[in-house]
């Protein structure tokens, strides 16, 4: 029995505000533009609330013995920022973009299920709400973002913050599954009849394997969420070993839905730079089909590796070596798309555009993240790495310099054509040259003082040879961040002051999106476009020279 | 052409949610096989009378087959019938797992006690969460049936079928992990 | 079975160098793709290229020929991983520890079970000899790790870990809980100092020799301050009713140089001001305020300065 079956097309427009004007009308709205710039204006709100707390942590930790931040309050600080940077700016940043991109480049009017959409964005605002609502009823979460057992269980964490932060990522996650449902449904039934899947833009490829992965890691995350917030609520035995519970299960369902979460993270920045390099460099992408089923390989391996975020644990050498091995080979399809990367500006014809700086700054960057993780795949490296603020760089290199990378190039990418006007490109180079060489500063120096025994999740360290130099560099690192954030944001608010003069593809790209107006009309498409290659208007503006017909 | 995006959602929405029991089932087998303490759940648990129950949770997948059957050949009368007795069915499982609840809670086995107190409530309890949203579901259709919504209950049954046999078959595994291994 | 043995290369060299051979093949691939980056960057820069050049698009060999290459400098390391790791991490089926370290938040008890002596915090091992370390915890979850004398190892509640640790030479050598554990994770840092085995069983020797009194009024004062303001119920002193490990262990505590998880020098004036309100000193540690009056602590300072 087949899986698809004809249904007319409704002939009711579903309940949207096509045609007030009112802002106060952006709350009811379902239409997926909107609800995209909505989740990206998420992002960013907490991406200043959870930056003003990595200041804070930079500040405390500038130097030794300090006393300007309490370890009550500290603790507090880098667990929300670690909350709050994954869940609230990385994942809605990705999310935003690709509910108001997706449909644009299938040549969809709209996603498949438009108030499931809004109802994602806001239980994700409402889980964020809660999160913060935790400083207002007696503490923040304290244990890490990671949380765990048995620290945070009620006889060592009795302050509500915990339980604000099991319900208020349930409802993200709850968002976040619905997200990954509409990405889904909406790329396999509302393609453009001619649209195959091998003819897919790269950042739509990476949003369906990675919806497929918020499917099934996101689940996992909730079943240890609700069997904790049951343990301290309803006095249950899951994760308390004192009482026959286990501590290690915990941590085994947060890694198994963890360790896929970072992928999640980074494989819409892979969509987003498969879709900035290209342009910038004039060619298509070097090797589709490998960039395309290498991140299936990925996706499918990331639920192999989860156990080398434990490999301190004690767990036998056997187990170990299994998640050493699976955890290394997982570098070789994350590792090789950097070919395809760099194989497409080979013989093309470059310009360094503001999102084709931030793809340099990825693919340097990313790759120095990307190979300090396999460091940690060799288990007795990390027996001593593990832990320490190598981890802290490493993370940060592949988060920073890899998804958030990804997502400024697709911001100053996508930028005109959702609000009609450019970011000012000077701005934009101010912006980057301080965050970049910031981030180098501070997240490179980090690697040194993890292997000098500097342990993370510490609000202060004593005064060691070198700890306080590195430590007061990497400081200063995170103010010239701080600066380029500011001028990132100046940018964007000077530029929507501005009249919207951007035209419909100012950059000369070639995926449906740029096919209409500079912001798109209500309606995305009148009619749906022709299309028989991977790149539709390259075809109709080179009609002696089009890609290989692939229907 | 549309391919039926609501049938392609639930179909997913499962996938998703299969995972989320996954979990749940993997704390209760871990602490059987991995913790030293002994199921101190399983030898209060009926395994008979669980299984009298799982019948009629079974049965009740195969009513809703023949009231999607009846449905697709515009039988309402037929459809509206074996509807109720599909809701009936699952009723009754509700009744008989809250039942075993409270006879549990009488002996002192509850959530609290031990680790398989803990589990055996929530893995059995979120079941039954789902079972009673399925039974709403199902309620709602069969309303809907009257009148001039009939339209709607025609591409709802598409899915809500697919969710109902869904909660059937973690049924089976919870059935066969909670109830039946402890006897082997 | 000896629950230690002479070796030649120490479990942390091995792994340094594995890191190095790490290093060197990181750094290859690292700047071969800086290089390829910004040689294309520059060399193909639109200024002196044409405006449409030739699409060429990939048959798949470079990527073929690169995952092949990878794959095998992946079996390289897969293998030193695991010789590694059985070098580093093979514990005797029935295990005899040398040292139970158990954690606390925050701070370390230290068992030897041949010897009989229990302390806290202030740990000796002595040098020349591969010793099989026991650890667990008595709350959360902590981490043992002194980086030049062995690898890291979690503290589970409810699970014994074993690992081995290995001193060359004499010498203190820093370490520090390695794993989030509540309100005082910083405070709570290791200091090992390594003896030649001689003077380790000098130490040993010096530990169960029962607690030094004497007649000063103060001393007599502050004993007795000792049980009636309850310090007894968290903390033991050897060869006394005390017994209590809520608290660290306080048998010769005039001679350790550090207290508080090495967080502060063992002199008059820091165990005057942490008496005074322990709270001022590391916040959140489980010793709450007993508002002593000056003359009390002066008592109780007398007192434990005199165990030593």
């Amino acid at each position: 029995m087949s899986l698809f079956i004809n249904i007319p097309e409704d002939k009711e427009p579903l309940p949207s505000l096509k045609t007030g004007r009112g802002k106060l009308l952006w709350i009811a709205s379902t239409d997926h533009k909107q609800l995209g710039i909505m989740y990206l204006c998420l992002a960013l709100f907490f991406f200043v609330i959870g930056g003003l707390e990595a200041m804070a942590i930079r500040a405390q930790l500038a130097l030794p013995d300090n006393d300007l931040i309490s370890p009550e309050l500290y603790n507090q600080i880098f667990t929300m920022h670690g909350t709050t940077m994954i869940f609230l700016v990385l994942m809605p940043a990705m999310v935003g973009l690709a509910t108001y991109l997706i449909p644009l480049m299938i040549g969809a009017n709209e996603m498949a299920f438009p108030r499931l959409n809004a109802f994602s964005l806001w239980m994700t605002c409402l889980g964020g709400m809660l999160l913060y609502f935790s400083f207002f009823a007696g503490g923040a979460p304290n244990a890490g973002w990671f949380n765990y057992a048995p620290l945070s269980e009620n006889n060592y964490s009795s302050t509500k913050g915990v339980d604000y932060f099991l319900v208020g990522l349930i409802l993200t996650g709850i968002g976040s599954i619905g997200a990954g449902l509409n990405f889904i449904t909406t790329i396999l039934t509302l393609r453009s009849p001619d649209i195959k899947l091998n003819m897919l833009p790269l950042f739509v490829w990476m949003m369906l394997v990675n919806a497929f992965l918020m499917l099934a890691a996101f689940p996992l995350l909730n079943a240890g969420l609700f069997m904790m917030l049951i343990d301290r609520q309803f006095d249950a035995h899951f994760f308390i070993p004192s009482t026959g519970g286990s501590a290690i299960l915990w941590q085994h369902f947060f890694w198994a839905f963890g360790h896929p979460e970072v992928y999640i993270l980074a494989l819409p920045a892979f969509g987003i730079i498969s879709e900035v390099i290209p342009v910038f460099s004039r060619k298509p992408i070097y090797g589709y089909k490998f960039v395309a089923s290498s991140s299936v390989a990925i996706g499918l391996l990331s639920y192999s590796v989860w156990a080398h975020h434990m490999f301190s644990v004690g767990l036998s050498n056997a187990v170990n070596g299994f998640f050493a091995i699976s955890s290394m080979l997982i570098g070789i399809p994350t590792g090789l798309k950097v070919i395809n990367w760099i194989g497409t500006m080979h013989k093309g014809s470059i310009s360094l555009s503001i999102p084709m700086l931030f793809a340099i700054a990825f693919l340097v960057d990313f790759t120095f993240g990307g190979l300090s993780g396999i460091s940690f795949a060799i288990v007795p490296i990390d027996w001593q790495l593990t832990d320490t603020y190598y981890l802290v760089a490493h993370l940060h290199y592949v988060f920073l310099g890899g998804s958030l990378f990804g997502i400024f190039a697709g911001i100053y990418y996508w930028f005109p054509k959702i609000s009609g006007r450019m970011l000012s490109p000077k701005l934009g180079k101010w912006h980057f040259w301080l965050f970049v060489l910031g981030f180098n500063l501070t997240f490179f120096l980090q690697h040194i003082l993890g292997i000098l025994g500097m342990p993370r999740r510490i609000y202060t360290y004593p005064d060691l040879p070198y700890w306080k130099v590195l430590n007061i560099f990497s400081s200063i690192g995170a103010v010239f961040m701080f600066i380029g954030m500011a001028i990132f944001f100046w940018n964007i608010y000077k530029t929507l002051k501005k009249p919207r003069t951007a035209v419909a593809n100012p950059w000369d790209a070639w995926t449906l999106e740029w096919s209409t107006p500079s912001p798109p009309e209500l309606k995305n498409f009148d009619e749906i476009p022709q299309v028989h290659s991977r790149r539709p208007l390259w075809d109709l503006n080179n009609p002696d020279n089009p890609d290989k017909k692939l229907n | 052409m549309h391919r039926d995006k609501g049938k392609l959602l639930m179909i997913f929405f499962i996938f998703s949610e299969t995972f989320f029991f996954i979990a749940l089932i993997i704390a209760y087998v871990y602490y059987r096989n991995f913790s030293d303490a002994t199921d101190t759940v399983a030898k209060h648990l009926d395994a008979f009378r669980a299984g009298i129950f799982t019948l009629f949770l079974i049965a009740s997948s195969f009513t809703l087959l023949f009231s999607k059957k009846a449905l697709l050949k515009k039988k309402y009368t037929n459809f509206k019938l074996w509807m109720a007795l599909t809701i009936l069915f699952g009723v009754i499982f509700m009744l008989g797992q809250v039942t075993e609840y409270i006879g549990l809670y009488q002996k002192q086995i509850t959530l609290e006690k031990d680790i398989f107190g803990s589990s055996f409530f929530t893995l059995t309890g979120f079941h039954g969460l789902h079972v009673i949203l399925g039974i709403i579901a199902l309620g709602i259709l069969f309303a809907m049936s009257f009148g001039k919504l009939k339209k709607v209950a025609f591409s709802g049954i598409n899915g809500v079928d697919i969710y109902w046999h869904f909660v059937d078959i973690v049924w089976l595994f919870v059935f066969y992990f909670v109830y039946i291994t402890p006897l082997l | 079975m000896p629950n230690y043995y002479f070796l030649k290369i120490t479990d942390v060299d091995l792994i340094e160098e594995l890191f190095v051979y790490f290093l060197i093949v990181a750094s290859i691939i690292f700047l071969l793709v800086v290089f390829f980056t910004f040689f294309f960057l520059f060399r193909y820069g639109v200024k002196k290229r044409p405006k449409k050049p030739s699409q060429i698009e990939s048959a798949g060999q470079a990527e073929s020929v690169l995952a092949i290459i990878v794959t095998i400098v992946i079996g390289v390391f897969v293998y030193l991983t695991i010789v590694t790791m059985e070098k580093v991490q093979t514990i005797p089926e029935n295990p005899k520890p040398f040292l139970e370290i158990t954690g606390h938040q925050w701070w370390w008890e230290a068992k030897y079970p041949n010897s009989g002596v229990v302390t806290s915090n202030q740990i000796y091992i002595p040098t020349g000899k591969k010793i099989l370390l026991k650890l667990n915890s008595a709350d959360v979850i902590h981490s043992w790790w002194v980086p030049e004398l062995g690898r890291k190892m979690d503290m589970m509640p409810g699970r014994d870990n074993y690992m081995w640790f290995y001193a060359d030479k004499e010498g203190e050598y820093l370490g520090t809980c390695s794993e989030f554990c509540g309100v005082q994770h910083a405070r709570m840092r290791i200091r090992v100092t390594a003896l030649n085995p001689e003077a380790f069983e000098v130490w040993e020797q010096q530990q169960l020799r029962p607690v030094a009194t004497t007649n000063t009024k103060d001393f007599l004062k502050g004993k007795q301050l000792f049980e009636t303001k309850t310090c007894t119920n968290c903390h033991a002193i050897n060869g006394t009713d005390f017994k209590e490990n809520i608290g660290p262990n306080l048998t010769h505590f005039a001679s350790r140089k550090r207290f508080l998880a090495d967080m502060k020098v063992n002199n008059e004036k820091n165990l005057r001001a942490w008496l005074t309100n322990p709270q001022d000193v590391k916040s959140g540690a489980k010793m709450p305020n007993f508002i002593l009056s000056e003359s009390e602590v002066d008592a109780l300072v007398a007192y434990l300065n005199y165990l030593k």
